[in-house]
């Protein structure tokens, strides 16, 4: 069943037509930050959500309101884009690329704390892609997107609960492999 | 639970990625744009079309502010025996090939069943002339995508199929149909079911309603069944005997 909000944005999508331009501007650095969570790496990341918005784009006269929330639609075609692109490279390695490589340093920066924060980044990053596919996925899509419990089940077809006692269980895992590395 | 940790690797993205990708974006859809400024230069300079467009716009007026006449030009959410469905006269569209195909897992009957996150009822009442195939299509797992969980089985004679698919996607997920599409039926007191006639013909791009391929559609459990056959009384009967 669906819930209110999701009536609601149906009816008000029926009537009012989305703005495509603020969609962009809302959920792009969701959709990035989800493949950056998944790859570990920028570029790819890049690559990829650039595939996923001119999916989007082209099929946005198809999106019913009415069938699935926006952002449960935006991420579908975002793991379609993602699954193709796994199929299609072998991504280990270029997963390990390290992430901050190409981050600005300021000024006045203290070498020290960037360094240690650039290795607790690397470790994170190491300890999410050890994980099995599903959890990974679940991670990326609250923590890189920002999606609520409710969204990640709509989108998984997972139920809620579900999604909630999975991520529990997975936070605790690497919150153990995290304090090993960190203790 | 701690899990601020987690939010380190979020960044924002890269200013000229953002900026490139809109522009290619909205470049992309500066085309029809353009389109409909011509269509308008070219009404304001021709008298009749002038009142033409004068009269198109009274009548979008009318049918936007009176609600039975708004609810004939949207497309249709209807809820039929308990299923929603968006019934429209518009072709919905081809499958885009940049769209990826989800294939279902085959497995034989008793994989499948065991695969199938959920207990399920099979008909009893099929004559003997149908033999169940052994070779059944499951859409389980990740891979699933948005079919998960879906489990299709069919019935084989010598000159006619049955098929049934049976699936815990939300039933409030609208399929579109053509308005004489649908017939709302009882199967018994508490199962409204509903037939639906036809499908969407992409030659032509209209629906078809084409009698030799009916579907017979309810929920039960939270999941929804879904018969299709030539034959509205079998897949009746055969839908009475799968709530027995």
């Amino acid at each position: 069943m669906k819930n209110t909000p999701e009536i609601l944005w149906a009816l008000h999508s029926q009537v009012e037509p989305i703005d495509w331009d603020a969609v962009y501007t809302a959920e792009l650095p969701r959709v990035y930050n989800f493949f950056l969570y998944k790859v570990g790496n920028r570029e790819a990341a890049q690559d990829l959500t650039a595939i996923t918005f001119e999916r989007a784009w082209k099929l946005r006269s198809r999106y019913r309101a009415a069938v699935a929330a926006l952002p449960t639609w935006l991420f579908g075609i975002a793991r379609n884009v993602l699954r193709e692109y796994l199929r299609q490279h072998r991504l280990n390695e270029q997963r390990l690329e390290p992430i901050a490589s190409r981050e600005e340093v300021p000024s006045n920066f203290d070498v020290e704390k960037i360094v240690q924060q650039q290795q607790e980044k690397e470790c994170l990053r190491k300890i999410l892609l050890e994980l099995a596919d599903r959890e990974q996925d679940l991670i990326a899509l609250k923590y890189g997107a920002g999606l609520t419990n409710r969204e990640i089940a709509r989108i998984t077809r997972l139920s809620e609960s579900n999604v909630g006692s999975i991520l529990h269980r997975t936070i605790q895992s690497i919150r153990t492999k995290w304090e090993k590395n960190h203790g | 639970m701690d899990d601020k940790f987690l939010y380190q690797l979020r960044e924002q993205p890269n200013t000229g990625f953002v900026n490139q990708l809109r522009k290619k974006l909205q470049q992309e859809s500066i085309a029809p744009k353009q389109g409909l400024g011509g269509f308008i230069q070219s009404i304001l300079s021709n008298k009749r079309l002038l009142q033409a467009a004068a009269l198109m716009a009274v009548f979008a007026i009318i049918i936007t502010t009176i609600s039975p006449a708004r609810a004939l030009v949207i497309s249709l959410l209807a809820n039929v025996g308990g299923m929603a469905f968006e019934v429209t006269t518009d072709y919905p569209g081809d499958h885009d090939d940049s769209e990826e195909t989800i294939w279902p897992r085959v497995m034989s009957v008793d994989e499948a069943l065991a695969a199938f996150p959920h207990s399920i009822h099979l008909p009893a009442g099929l004559s003997s002339e149908y033999v169940l195939n052994d070779e059944v299509q499951v859409y389980v797992g990740e891979d699933a995508g948005p079919f998960a969980n879906t489990i299709e089985f069919e019935w084989l004679s010598d000159t006619n199929r049955v098929s049934l698919r049976v699936t815990d996607r939300d039933p409030g997920m609208a399929e579109i149909v053509a308005p004489d599409a649908l017939e709302e039926i009882t199967l018994d007191e508490t199962h409204p079911a509903v037939l639906i006639r036809g499908g969407w013909d992409a030659d032509d791009q209209v629906w078809s309603n084409n009698d030799n391929w009916i579907r017979l559609r309810w929920v039960m459990d939270e999941l929804t069944y879904e018969l299709a056959g030539p034959d509205q009384e079998q897949l009746i009967a055969i839908a009475q005997s799968i709530l027995k």
